[in-house]
């Protein structure tokens, strides 16, 4: 890390690796595949009795590698779900080593805090409890993946509930910009929790139904899980995406309900824009969850920004992941610029959103820019921009 | 990096501002502990608690948890003592180490009890409840963030906010930490082995924007780095780094307890013989990331009085990270 570097001095950050775990697949090849298909990741809970909740389904990662030594020793799921997107995005880079390491993320190693609550009520050894403690901690599932590669690199957390994964990837980028690390690993990771699961359908933001953002009748949101990983280094031959600009806003509206007007979403968005020195893109990943509130609000913001834009919210595949979402949607919109298509928006019957939504089917495109939209509680917005 | 300190907000169990608080640690006297009872066949653990709470009135907190109260006390105290409107491009960096653990540990007891939790602590146990509460009451609509850790996202609060400033991201930047106190946090802290003080709880605010030169400046934040055995030596690598040839004459610690705290002494004496060390958490307790920056505040005070020209703040985290800062005169730090 250097210090003291003139704030004059702004490099332009590109992703130079990347990798992606999340119920389309694991790894970027299933991923892609099953992007352009518009495969439907949802399915019936089944880590955990959902029979108290009106919800019952969630975007679940299948086929999870237990490789290596985070695999065999007890190790949370959220570390499981990273290691490969890790392991995956390594292989862009050999011999990349960070500097530091951003981590977005909202539930952290809640599975482990899940069992030390319950401890309480029975059952509980003082071995069990430290385990489970240690696992708690949100750096915790990082660290022991980072292990496993032998990286001692400084770990940052970012929790800023499901903007986390794109605040990450913004935190990674601006280090880079302002010269405070050459070289960066951003990852967004969260797995499926009892407790979130239940917090979300406390609040009747998740659907018994499919999840179909933008539609005239949408429901609510199904949650999800899974991880992505990125390389972010200065702008070079082997960058295979550039990060000219994002934009962070906050909309002090409510704390579980965007400003209706669309006036965080919209700030963010144009403060990206602003930020590149761009007008539009040529693609939105919407952050898209579902829910009424959630839509209508981005909606209203990006036809005051880039109204003729396609737009797409890859969640109705994969469900919501939380702190992970933003990092997997990222990774989507690199996929989708690499292979030329517009990510579906399935299960739309009807939109009232007067956007052109990529219904249910995905487009060939070129994409030479592309923008992803993450959005959660506290007003946190967050939107990152991609040039090819 | 070099930062300015603009103004200082501070609430726990030592005093309800800044100013009281100053005057509890200069008196060196430890508040009473209070008992925590925890649930059937568990122990009671001390904490040092504040009694009566902040109760900070505004309608965004209606329903929040204690932290979120914390938080916006002592930002709120922070940017009037700056003497100074905050500027449209103020950054929030807050630091947290279990959010709002009351109502986290409330609300899955509830699920586990009868299937289905209260919709109304659900959203307050996100770990930027309290940011977005402050963001809110303060009017700061851009970049809003929460660092999640042990002790040391202190420092990484410090550090991102450094980063905002220095590349144009931010104009001015609120740094706050806070903590509250409860049962399960108190085991947690218990069966780590690092009860080296009781556990307390409170928060602490700091406005900071890039230094001037004749500014009294927070320098050389170290990114962090994971401890390494030996630790001692793990800790005194980080720590010739922040010092970066300077010979610091004070040094506030962070004694975190344990083996943890003897290292990190042992590392301070050993690259910097007979510098004068001390740490508020000796007397405030133990409150994680609010801890960190409560050692910030102390230092830069400290070298604002003249009681020292430049002072060391180790950062070592219960999590396996160190990281840490210096405190510089200007003369110093030039």
């Amino acid at each position: 890390m250097s210090r003291d570097v003139p704030a004059a001095v702004r490099r332009v950050p590109a992703v130079t690796g990347f990798g992606c775990v999340s119920p389309l697949g694991v790894g970027l090849g299933a991923t892609r595949e099953a992007l352009r298909a518009g495969k439907d990741g949802i399915s019936q809970v089944r880590g955990f009795s959902v029979s108290s909740f009106r919800a019952k389904t969630a975007g679940q990662v299948a086929g999870v590698p237990p490789g290596g030594r985070a695999g065999r020793r007890k190790e949370s799921r959220a570390a499981q779900l990273l290691l490969p997107a890790v392991r995956e995005a390594l292989a862009f880079r050999p011999g990349f080593v960070p500097d530091i390491v951003i981590a977005g993320t909202t539930s952290g190693g809640m599975e482990f805090g899940e069992n030390f609550l319950r401890g309480f009520s029975g059952g509980m050894s003082s071995r069990d409890a430290r385990c489970w403690l240690r696992g708690y901690v949100p750096r915790q599932p990082v660290c022991g993946v980072l292990e496993e590669f032998g990286f001692d690199a400084p770990v940052r957390v970012v929790s800023n509930a499901c903007a986390s994964g794109t605040n990450a990837l913004c935190l990674a980028a601006g280090l880079v910009r302002g010269g405070s690390a050459r070289r960066v690993m951003a990852v967004g990771f969260d797995a499926l929790s009892e407790l979130v699961f239940a917090g979300f359908d406390a609040l009747r933001a998740s659907t018994a139904e499919k999840c179909r953002p933008f539609d005239s009748a949408r429901s609510g949101l199904v949650l999800g899980e899974g991880a992505a990983c990125f390389l972010v280094e200065e702008f070079s031959d082997a960058a295979l995406v550039a990060i000219p600009g994002w934009g962070l806003a906050n909309d002090n509206h409510h704390l579980t309900q965007p400003n209706p007007d669309g006036s965080g979403p919209r700030l963010s968005m144009r403060r990206a824009l602003d930020d590149a020195g761009w007008d539009s893109v040529d693609y939105i990943n919407a952050h898209g969850t579902g829910t009424p509130f959630n839509d209508a609000s981005e909606a209203a913001a990006i036809r005051a920004v880039c109204l003729s834009v396609p737009v797409s919210s890859t969640k109705a595949m994969t469900g919501h992941a939380l702190g992970a979402a933003g990092a997997i949607e990222a990774a989507f919109c690199l996929l989708a610029m690499q292979d030329g298509f517009l990510p579906p928006n399935i299960n739309l019957r009807e939109t009232d959103s007067g956007l052109d939504i990529v219904a249910n089917a995905a487009r060939p495109a070129r994409i030479r820019r592309a923008m992803s939209n993450s959005f959660g509680f506290g007003g946190s917005n967050a939107t990152i921009l991609f040039e090819q | 990096m070099r930062i300015a300190v603009h103004g200082i907000g501070c609430v726990g169990p030592l005093g309800g501002d800044w100013d009281a608080t100053r005057k509890s640690l200069a008196a060196g006297t430890r508040p009473a502990t209070t008992l925590l009872p925890g649930p059937p066949g568990h122990p009671s653990h001390p904490v040092i608690a504040m009694r009566p709470p902040v109760d900070f009135a505004h309608p965004r907190l209606r329903r929040s948890s204690l932290i979120s109260h914390f938080a916006c006390a002592a930002a709120s105290e922070a940017v009037a003592r700056s003497g100074r409107s905050l500027p449209g491009r103020t950054a929030l960096v807050m630091a947290s180490t279990d959010g709002a653990v009351i109502y986290t540990r409330r609300f899955f007891a509830e699920v586990l009890k009868s299937g289905t939790g209260s919709p109304m602590l659900f959203p307050e146990t996100v770990y930027n409840a309290a940011a977005s509460h402050v963001a809110a009451v303060l009017g700061i609509d851009g970049t809003v963030l929460t660092m999640v850790g042990d002790a040391t996202a202190g420092a990484d609060a410090l550090a991102t906010a450094a980063e905002l400033l220095h590349s144009g991201d931010a104009d001015r930047c609120l740094v706050v930490a806070s903590q509250e106190a409860d049962w399960i946090a108190c085991d947690g802290y218990q069966r780590w082995g690092l009860a080296g003080t009781p556990l307390s709880e409170g928060a602490v605010a700091m406005l900071v924007g890039i230094a001037a030169p004749g500014d009294v400046a927070i320098t050389n934040i170290h990114p962090g780095r994971t401890l390494r055995t030996p630790v001692a030596e793990s800790i005194a690598r980080v720590l010739a780094e922040v010092a970066d040839g300077t010979t610091p004459d004070a040094a506030v610690l962070s004694a975190p307890g344990g083996r943890l705290a003897t290292s990190e002494r042992r590392a301070v004496e050993t690259i910097f013989p007979g510098i004068r060390a001390s740490s508020p958490k000796l007397v405030a307790g133990e409150a994680f990331a609010v801890s960190v920056l409560l050692q910030c505040a102390v230092a830069w005070q400290g070298v604002r009085d003249r009681e020292s020209a430049a002072t060391l703040v180790p950062a070592v985290g219960s999590g396996g990270q160190i990281g840490g800062a210096l405190v510089a005169a200007p003369a110093r730090s030039a």
